[in-house]
C-alpha cells in the first residue's frame, strides 16, 4: 500500500485559517484600537492599514519568488545556516507563543466579565486548554479543515450582528472627518500595521501548499478579505457609537450585539454572539499554538511534534497568568504587541529574504566559477 | 479492561484533569428559582443616606403559577396577591444598595431583566451621571432600559404600578414606554441616554411620569379650559391629565437635560414636535381649529413618512438652522359642514401652520429657557471641521442659544378614510 | 520469589527473551513459564540477561529457547510504576502505522494498475489459487474405503446426527463401481439431491448412452450429472467445507477425485419488507439472510456485467461468506484493494453478522458516529455503488456495509432519491434542524437557566420560575432524571411483547409525564424539552447515527452545567475537530467540505434535482467521473422529434 506522508491543503483552508488569524481581533479590541488612535477616522485607519500591508505583502511576496516550496526556516537556513534558522524560529514561534498567551488571557478575562463573573479565571483557561491540546494532538490537517467548515458559519453571524444593528446607524458619528488629525492616522497607523502580524504564518504554510502561485494567491485573497472585514467592523462601530463614547467599551462588539433589538422579541441575543466568539477564540488559539511549536520544533530540528504539545501548552497557560490583571493585558497588548509586531513580521521576514537572496546568489556565483 | 501501561497513563491524565475541573466547581452555576429579579429601579435622594433606591421585584408565583399542570378545574391565576413586591432603603451607591437587600430577600439578585429606571426629579436636578455610568459599567443592566423622570416619589410610583391587562409589569412597560404607537413622550433608551452626557452635540431627555392623583370625575371637573388656548389634547404633562382609570401611571412629557442635570419639563405636544424635528416621529392625531368654524375642530392623522433635513450654517458667529419637515395624513374627523374633501389644501395651509407655530414654540423654549441641545443640530454642523480639536474649540454649546430657526412643513392630505364625502347639513 | 533464567540461544535464533524474567513453577519446570516481570522487549546481544526489576535470586541454567506468550503479564511493583512514569517523561519512537488515503492514482495497485491489489492481480491470484494442488496429506485417494473411513472420522459419524452417508452402485460400462455421497440433513434440499444426483447416478446410468465418455471421471460428471453446480476438486479440505455448508459430496471408487455438488436448500426467510428503514414511495424489498439471493437483488438492478461480487472467507471456525461488490469501472482500485485487505486480514474465529464484522474493519472505534453505511435496502446499495462506493454482504445478516462514507452521507435517507426536488430539501432541512435539537437541546437549556439567564425573555423567565418553584431538584438533576426515564421507556418498548408494545410506550410516556409534573418532581417545560429531544433523535435517518447522537447529548448536558456556552461550544469544537481528523477508508470524514474539493457533487447538505447530478462525489476518485449527460433531458432540448 502506498504511504502519503505529505500533508497538503487547499486554497480555500489556507484562506480561512488566514482570515480567522487575523479577524479574530475584531472580536476582542480592534474597534476599539482604531478610535483609541484616531477618533472618528478610525475607519480612515483601517484603511490605511490595509493599504499599507497589501504593498508590504506585494514586496515580501516578490522577494519570496524564488524559494518556491520552501518555507521561512528553510530559507533562513540557506541564508546564514543552522544558527540563522534557530534564531528564526525561535524569534517567530516567541512572538506566536506570546500571542497566543496573550490572547488566551484576554479571551477568558472576556467570557469571565460577560458570562461566568465568579470562576476563577484558571477555571476558564482550562477550557481553552482542554480545547488547544486535543486540537494539537489531532493534527494540522483537522485544524485547517475544521477551520474551513466552520469560519464561513462565524463570518455569517458577525455579519448578521452587524446588519442587525443598522438602524441605529447615525451617519452624523462619522464627522469630524479626520477624527484626531491627519497625522494620528497616519502615524499611528503605521505601528498598527502589527495587527496583521500573524501574516507570518503564511510563511510557514508553503510546505503544505501547492506552490508559488497558490501561495501568492492565498496572501492576496486573505489580506483583501481581511481588509474588508476589518475596515466594515470599525466603520459600523464608529457609525454606531458617538466618538467619546466609544472609547468606553471594554468589549465593542459585544456592546454592539447588546443593542440588537428587532420588535419585542429580537433582543437580548448577545449570548448566541457567545458562540460565534467562542468558536473563533478556540480555531484561533488552536492554530497559533500549533503553528507555534512547529515552528520551535522545526528550528530546533525535532522530528516529532506531539510530544512538545503539552509542555508547551502548559508553558502557553503560565505565561498567560504573568499579568496581574486586566490593565497591564491591555498594556502589553496595545502597547507592545501591537506596536512593535510589525518589526517581525514584514522587517525581519524581508531581512531574511534579501540575506537568503544575496547568499544564493553568491553560492551560485561561487559554483559558476 | 486490561490494564497496560497505556491505560493506565491515559486513565490517570484523564481522571486529574476531571478533577481539576469538577473540584473547582460550577461558581456561576445559579438556578433560575434561586434569583429574583426586579423589573424596575427607582432612585431618589435619600435622607438617611446618600441615595434611596427602590426595587420592584417581580414575584413570579403569583404571575405564572397557573400553568403547572393542575388537570381539570384547579388552575387559579395565581397564588392570590400581588405580582410585585416592592423595596425601599437608603445607600450610599447603586451596587451598595444590592448588597443590603441580599440581606433581606431570600433570593440573590439578578438585574438582567430590569426594564425601567425611575429618577425622582429632585435627584434629575442635582446630577444623576454618577449613576448612570455605574449601570453602564455592569454587564447585568441592559443599555435598552428606559429612563423615566417622575414627579413622585419613586417608591411610591413603584408601588402604584398595576398592570391589569397584562400578566405581569415587564410587558406593561415593555409597551407602554417602547412606543410603538403613541407620541407624547421620547424614546428614552439608557444607551443613549448615557452617550449624551459625553458628547457636546445632543443632550439628554427622559421620559416625564407620574401618578395619576385623580381618582374621580369630580376632580376632572375641577380642571377648567380657561387659560388653554387650543382644546387639545397634548398640552399636559403627566401628573394633570384629565383621566381616571384603574392604572395609575401616566406618562406623558419629557425631561430636558443639560450636562447631567434636569432643566426643565416638555409637556405633550412639544415632546411631539421633538420627535419630529429629530425624525423618530411615527403617527399620531393632531387636533386643527376648524378654519371656519371656531367651535369645532378637524382631527388629522399625521404620518411622517421622510425623514427631516435640517441643515446648519454660521452667519456672523450666529447658527442659522433651516429644517424641513415633510408630512402626509389623513382626515379622521371633520365635524363641521364645510366640505373640506373638494379643498384640501385649505386644510393643508392650515395644519401646516398650526404645525410650525408649534414646532418654532417649542425650539424658541429649547434656545431661550433651557439652551439645550437636545434635538441633536450639533450633529449636522460637525462635518464642517476636519478635526475633533476643532469642534472641541468650536464649542457648540455655547453658540446653541444664539440660533435662529426657518422651519417650514410639508403636508399633504392622501386619503379621508371610509367617508369619501361628508353629506351633513 | 522471583528467578531469572540465563537463556542461551539456539544457533540461528535470536533471543528477544534477553530481559525477561521467568519464574519457573515447581511441578515441571521445562514446560511451564509464566512471566514475572516484563520491562522491555530488547535484543539480546548474545550475553544472558538479568531481569532489571530484581537483581537478586538464584541463577537457573536453561538451554532450551522459551516460546513465550507475550500478551499476558502482571506486574504490581514499583519498579512497574517508574517504568510507566519514564514513558510518561521521556519520548518513545512510536511505530510507523501510516493511515490509507485515498488517492486518484490507484495506490496500492499502482499506477496504471500494476500494483499488487489491482484487478488484474487479484483475478490472476484468484485463477492460482483454484489451480493449486493440494497438500499432501489432504489429498482424495482413490480407494473408496480409506475415503470412507476418512470421512466419518472426519464427522464423527455415528454421534453425529444429520449427517447422512449413502452408498451405492454406479453402472459403468459393463461393471458396477461403488460410490458415496455425503450431506447434512436439514441444510440440503432432498429433492434435489434425490433427482438430480442419485437417480441419474443409479437409473440412468444403467441406460446405454450413444457416445460414453472415456474414463469414469468424465462420464460422472459430464454425462451423467444434470446438476448446476458440479466441481471436481481432489482435497479433503474443499470437501469437508462443502459439506460444511450444504453442500453434497460425491466418491466414487477408483477415482482420486471427488464431485462437489452445491445443493442448499435450507429453510430461510422470503423477500419481505424493510423492517426498519420504510419509506414511502420507492420499492418495497429488502435483504434476507441468504448471500446469494441479497447479491442478486442488487444484481437485478444494476444489470451491469462489471459488477463484480467477489467473495471473502472470513472467520477461522465459522467461515461466513462474504461478497465485495462494486463495479469494475467506476471504483477506485486502491479502495477496493483496501476493503479487500481489511477483510482478510480480520483474524477471528466466528463472525457472525455484518454488525460485528462493521466494528472489525472500521477506522475508529471510540468515534461515535459511525463510519460504514449499513442498510437493508438493495435499491440504497444499487444507488450507492454506482456513485463510486463499495458494498460488502455477509451471509446470514440482513445488513449491508457500504464503505467509504462522509459525515453529510448519514443524513441521507434512501427515499431522498425518489421524490420531488422542493420536498428532498424540505426534509432535508428538517432532518438537520431535528439533529441539531436533539444533540444540543437539553444541554443549551441547562447552560440557558444556570448561566444566561438574561437570555430568556421576561415572560417565559417569571413562568419557568413559578413552574419551578416547586420543584425540589436542581435543573440538572432534573433534566438527568427525565432524559434516563426516556431512555429507559424507550429501551424497555423494544422488548414489551405483541399489541400492549406501542400503546404502552405512549401510555408510559404520557402518565409518567403527567404525574411527574403533578407530583412536582419535574416542572412542564421539562416534558416539552425531552420530548422534542427524543422526537428529534427518531428523525435522523441512520439508525446508528441515532445512537451516537444519543450518546453525545449526555456529554452536552454536562458540558452545559460545568460552563453555560463556553463548554458547550467547547463541546462543539472537539466534535468537529475530531470529525476533520477522522477518515473513513481513506476518504476524509468530511468531504466535500472539509479539504474543499470541487462543488460538483451536488449531493451534499442539499440536494439539486436529478437532472442536475451529472457527477460521482470527487471525493470518491472513481474512475468515471461523470455519470450523466450535461443535459439529460434531451426531449427538453429536441422540440423538432414531437413533429
Amino acid at each position: 500500500m502506498q504511504m502519503e506522508k505529505k500533508i497538503k491543503f487547499g486554497r480555500w483552508e489556507a484562506v480561512t485559517l488566514t482570515i480567522n488569524l487575523i479577524c479574530t481581533k475584531i472580536f476582542l479590541y480592534f474597534n476599539r484600537l482604531t478610535v483609541e488612535d484616531a477618533g472618528n477616522a478610525g475607519w480612515l485607519m483601517a484603511v490605511f492599514i490595509c493599504a499599507v500591508v497589501a504593498v508590504l505583502y506585494s514586496v515580501q511576496i516578490w522577494l519570496y519568488k524564488i524559494f518556491e516550496g520552501k518555507d521561512i526556516l528553510d530559507i533562513a537556513e540557506i541564508a546564514g545556516g543552522k544558527v540563522l534558522k534557530a534564531i528564526t524560529g525561535f524569534a517567530l514561534g516567541g512572538l506566536l507563543f506570546l500571542l497566543a498567551a496573550i490572547t488566551m488571557r484576554k479571551f477568558s478575562e472576556d467570557i469571565k466579565t460577560v458570562s461566568l463573573p465568579t470562576s476563577p479565571l484558571s477555571y476558564v483557561m482550562v477550557f481553552f486548554m482542554a480545547g488547544i491540546v486535543i486540537a494539537g494532538f489531532l493534527g494540522v490537517e483537522s485544524i485547517v479543515r475544521h477551520s474551513a467548515i466552520v469560519i464561513p458559519v462565524v463570518v455569517a453571524g458577525y455579519i448578521v450582528i452587524l446588519l442587525g444593528i443598522m438602524p441605529k446607524i447615525d451617519v452624523t458619528n462619522l464627522f469630524p472627518i479626520f477624527g484626531t488629525g491627519v497625522k494620528n492616522v497616519l502615524l499611528k497607523g503605521f505601528y498598527r500595521t502589527s495587527i496583521f502580524a500573524e501574516l507570518l504564518v503564511l510563511f510557514m504554510l508553503p510546505p503544505f501548499l501547492g506552490g508559488y502561485e497558490d501561495v501568492k494567491n492565498i496572501g492576496y485573497v486573505s489580506v483583501g478579505l481581511c481588509s474588508f472585514f476589518l475596515i466594515t467592523g470599525s466603520l459600523v462601530y464608529i457609525l454606531v457609537f458617538p466618538y467619546p463614547s466609544s472609547l468606553e467599551p471594554f468589549l465593542p462588539v459585544f456592546n454592539m450585539a447588546r443593542l440588537i433589538g428587532l420588535g419585542r422579541f429580537f433582543q437580548r441575543i448577545e449570548s448566541l454572539f457567545v458562540f460565534i466568539w467562542v468558536m473563533s477564540a478556540l480555531m484561533y488559539l488552536s492554530a497559533v499554538f500549533f503553528f507555534a511549536t512547529y515552528t520551535v520544533s522545526k528550528a530546533a530540528g525535532l522530528k516529532y511534534i506531539r510530544p512538545m504539545i503539552i509542555p508547551f501548552a502548559i508553558i502557553v497557560f503560565s505565561i498567560a497568568f504573568l499579568p496581574p490583571d486586566l490593565v497591564s493585558v491591555i498594556k502589553i497588548e496595545s502597547g507592545f504587541v501591537n506596536t512593535w509586531g510589525w518589526v517581525v513580521t514584514f522587517v525581519f521576514i524581508s531581512l531574511i529574504f534579501l540575506w537568503a537572496r544575496i547568499a544564493k546568489r553568491g553560492r551560485r556565483e561561487n559554483r559558476g566559477k | 479492561m486490561k490494564w497496560t501501561g497505556r491505560f493506565i497513563r491515559f486513565g490517570c491524565a484523564l481522571l486529574i484533569v476531571i478533577m481539576a475541573v469538577i473540584l473547582s466547581g460550577c461558581h456561576d452555576m445559579r438556578e433560575i428559582d434561586d434569583m429574583a429579579y426586579p423589573l424596575a429601579i427607582g432612585l431618589d435622594i435619600g435622607h438617611a443616606n446618600v441615595l434611596r433606591m427602590t426595587l420592584q421585584l417581580a414575584a413570579p408565583l403569583s404571575i405564572g403559577g397557573g400553568g403547572a399542570g393542575e388537570s381539570g378545574g384547579g388552575g387559579e391565576t395565581g397564588g392570590g396577591g400581588k405580582p410585585i413586591s416592592v423595596i425601599t432603603i437608603d445607600t450610599p451607591s447603586i451596587f451598595s444598595g444590592l448588597n443590603m437587600v441580599n440581606n433581606i430577600i431570600s433570593k440573590e439578585i439578578n438585574m438582567s431583566h430590569a426594564k425601567v429606571v425611575v429618577i425622582s426629579r429632585d435627584l434629575a436636578e442635582k446630577g444623576v451621571e454618577k449613576y448612570v455610568q455605574a449601570m453602564t459599567r455592569g454587564r447585568e443592566f441592559r443599555p435598552d432600559m428606559f429612563i423615566v423622570v417622575s414627579n413622585d416619589p419613586p417608591d411610591e410610583y413603584l408601588k402604584e404600578v398595576s398592570a391589569i391587562l397584562e400578566n405581569n409589569p415587564a410587558k406593561y412597560y415593555e409597551l407602554l414606554l417602547g412606543k410603538e404607537f403613541s407620541s407624547y413622550y421620547p424614546e428614552a433608551r439608557m444607551s443613549d441616554f448615557h452617550n449624551a452626557f459625553e458628547r457636546d452635540d445632543v443632550e439628554a431627555v427622559a421620559v416625564l411620569s407620574g401618578i395619576n392623583p385623580k381618582e374621580s370625575v369630580e376632580q376632572i371637573d375641577e380642571m377648567s379650559r380657561i387659560g388653554r388656548k387650543y382644546l387639545d389634547e397634548g398640552r399636559y404633562e403627566a401628573g394633570d391629565v384629565p383621566m381616571i382609570s384603574d392604572l395609575r401611571i401616566v406618562a406623558m412629557g419629557t425631561a430636558v437635560f443639560k450636562s447631567g442635570k434636569m432643566v426643565g419639563t416638555l409637556n405633550g405636544i412639544e415632546s411631539v414636535c421633538l420627535e419630529m424635528v429629530t425624525g423618530k416621529y411615527r403617527h399620531s392625531y393632531w387636533t386643527i381649529p376648524d378654519v371656519y368654524d371656531k367651535n369645532n375642530v378637524i382631527v388629522m392623522n399625521v404620518v411622517q413618512r421622510k425623514k427631516p433635513k435640517a441643515t446648519v450654517k454660521l452667519q456672523d458667529g450666529k447658527p442659522v438652522i433651516d429644517i424641513v419637515l415633510d408630512l402626509e395624513g389623513d382626515f379622521t374627523s371633520l365635524q363641521s359642514t364645510a366640505e373640506y374633501e373638494k379643498y384640501p389644501e385649505i386644510v393643508e395651509n392650515k395644519t401646516s401652520e398650526v404645525i410650525r407655530q408649534n414646532i418654532m414654540s417649542f425650539l424658541r423654549r429649547t434656545t431661550d429657557e433651557f439652551d439645550s441641545d437636545i434635538c441633536g443640530f450639533g450633529r449636522y454642523i460637525k462635518g464642517r471641521f476636519l478635526t475633533w480639536d476643532e469642534w472641541k474649540k468650536f464649542d457648540w454649546p455655547s453658540h446653541y442659544k444664539k440660533s435662529e430657526f426657518n422651519v417650514t412643513v410639508n403636508f399633504k392630505i392622501r386619503r379621508t378614510g371610509l367617508i369619501i364625502r361628508q353629506m351633513m347639513s | 520469589m522471583c528467578s531469572y533464567a540465563d537463556v542461551r540461544p539456539k544457533h540461528g535464533y535470536v533471543a528477544m527473551t534477553a530481559v525477561y524474567c521467568i519464574k519457573m513453577t515447581e511441578q515441571d519446570d521445562t514446560n511451564e513459564a509464566i512471566i514475572w516481570h516484563n520491562i522491555s522487549v530488547g535484543i539480546c546481544k548474545g550475553r544472558s540477561g538479568q531481569c532489571n526489576a530484581c537483581r537478586i535470586g538464584t541463577r537457573l541454567g536453561v538451554s532450551d529457547l522459551w516460546t513465550l506468550n507475550l500478551n499476558t503479564w502482571e506486574a504490581y511493583d514499583l519498579s512497574f510504576i517508574s517504568r510507566q512514569l519514564k514513558k510518561y517523561l521521556f519520548f518513545e519512537e512510536p511505530k510507523k502505522l501510516e493511515k490509507f488515503i485515498l488517492k486518484p492514482d490507484g495506490g496500492s495497485a499502482g499506477s496504471k494498475g500494476t500494483g499488487t491489489g489491482s484487478f488484474e492481480k487479484v483475478r490472476e491470484k484468484k485463477i492460482a489459487e483454484s489451480d493449486k494442488p493440494p497438500e499432501p496429506g489432504d489429498e482424495v485417494k482413490s480407494d473408496i474405503d480409506s475415503n470412507l473411513t476418512h470421512m466419518k472420522d472426519v464427522y464423527s459419524i455415528p454421534v453425529n446426527s444429520d449427517i447422512i452417508l449413502r452408498e451405492f452402485d454406479i453402472t459403468y460400462g459393463c461393471k458396477s463401481v461403488r460410490a458415496f455421497i455425503i450431506f447434512f440433513d436439514g441444510m440440503t434440499d432432498r429433492e434435489v439431491i434425490n433427482n438430480y444426483i442419485l437417480k441419474p447416478l443409479m437409473v440412468n446410468s444403467v441406460m446405454p448412452l450413444k457416445d460414453t465418455a472415456e474414463n469414469l471421471e468424465d462420464y460422472v460428471v459430464r454425462q451423467l450429472m444434470p446438476h448446476c453446480q458440479v466441481n471436481i476438486d481432489t482435497s479433503y479440505k474443499k470437501a469437508v467445507d462443502t459439506v460444511n455448508f450444504g453442500g453434497c459430496v460425491l466418491f466414487v471408487d477408483g477415482l482420486d477425485v471427488c464431485f462437489t455438488a452445491d445443493v442448499k436448500g435450507w429453510d430461510h426467510r422470503g423477500v419481505e419488507k424493510p423492517n426498519n428503514e420504510i419509506i414511502i414511495k420507492g420499492p418495497q424489498e429488502a435483504f434476507n439472510e441468504v448471500l446469494r439471493t441479497n447479491s442478486a437483488q442488487i444484481r437485478k438492478r444494476l444489470k451491469d456485467e462489471d459488477l463484480i461480487v467477489e467473495d471473502v472467507i472470513v472467520g477461522k471456525v465459522s467461515r461466513t461468506p462474504c461478497s465485495i461488490m462494486y463495479i469494475k469501472d467506476v471504483a477506485n482500485e486502491a479502495l477496493v484493494a483496501e476493503v479487500r485487505r481489511r477483510l482478510e486480514g480480520v483474524e477471528v474465529d466466528y463472525m457472525l453478522d455484518a454488525g460485528a464484522l462493521e466494528q472489525l474493519i472500521e477506522d475508529s472505534t471510540v468515534y461515535p458516529s459511525p463510519q460504514v453505511i449499513s442498510t437493508e435496502r438493495p435499491d440504497y446499495v444499487a444507488e450507492l455503488l454506482v456513485s463510486g462506493r463499495v458494498a460488502i454482504i455477509v451471509d446470514g445478516s440482513p445488513n449491508a456495509l457500504v464503505v467509504p462514507i462522509t459525515a453529510f452521507d448519514l443524513m441521507h435517507s434512501p427515499e431522498d432519491n425518489y421524490i420531488r426536488f422542493p420536498y428532498v430539501n424540505l426534509l432535508r432541512y428538517i432532518r438537520y434542524i431535528a439533529g441539531f435539537l436533539a444533540l444540543l437541546l437539553p444541554g443549551l437549556y441547562v447552560a440557558i437557566t444556570n448561566y444566561h439567564q438574561e437570555m430568556i425573555p421576561t415572560d417565559l423567565l417569571l413562568a419557568i420560575e413559578a413552574s419551578r418553584e416547586k420543584v425540589p431538584f436542581p435543573s440538572l438533576v432534573e433534566i438527568l432524571l427525565m432524559e434516563i426515564s426516556f431512555e429507559l421507556i424507550r429501551e424497555a418498548g423494544l422488548r414489551v411483547p405483541g399489541p400492549i408494545g406501542p400503546t404502552l410506550g405512549i401510555i408510559g410516556a404520557l402518565i409518567l409525564g403527567q404525574a411527574a409534573v403533578a407530583a412536582n418532581i419535574v416542572s412542564p417545560i421539562l416534558i416539552i424539552i425531552v420530548a422534542v429531544t427524543g422526537i428529534g433523535s427518531f428523525a435522523i435517518p441512520n439508525y446508528s447515527l441515532a445512537y451516537s447522537v444519543r450518546i453525545m447529548r449526555f456529554g452536552f448536558i454536562f458540558l452545559g452545567a460545568m460552563a453555560g456556552f463556553l463548554g458547550i461550544t467547547l463541546g462543539l469544537f472537539i466534535i468537529g475537530n475530531w470529525s476533520t481528523a477522522l477518515k473513513s477508508f481513506g476518504v476524509p470524514f468530511t468531504a466535500p467540505l472539509g479539504p474543499r474539493t470541487s462543488g460538483r457533487y451536488k449531493n451534499v447538505i442539499f440536494k439539486a434535482p436529478e437532472w442536475k447530478l451529472e457527477y460521482r462525489p470527487d471525493y470518491l476518485n472513481t474512475k468515471k467521473k461523470r455519470k450523466q449527460d450535461e443535459h439529460s433531458m434531451k426531449w427538453k432540448r429536441d422540440t423538432e422529434k414531437r413533429k
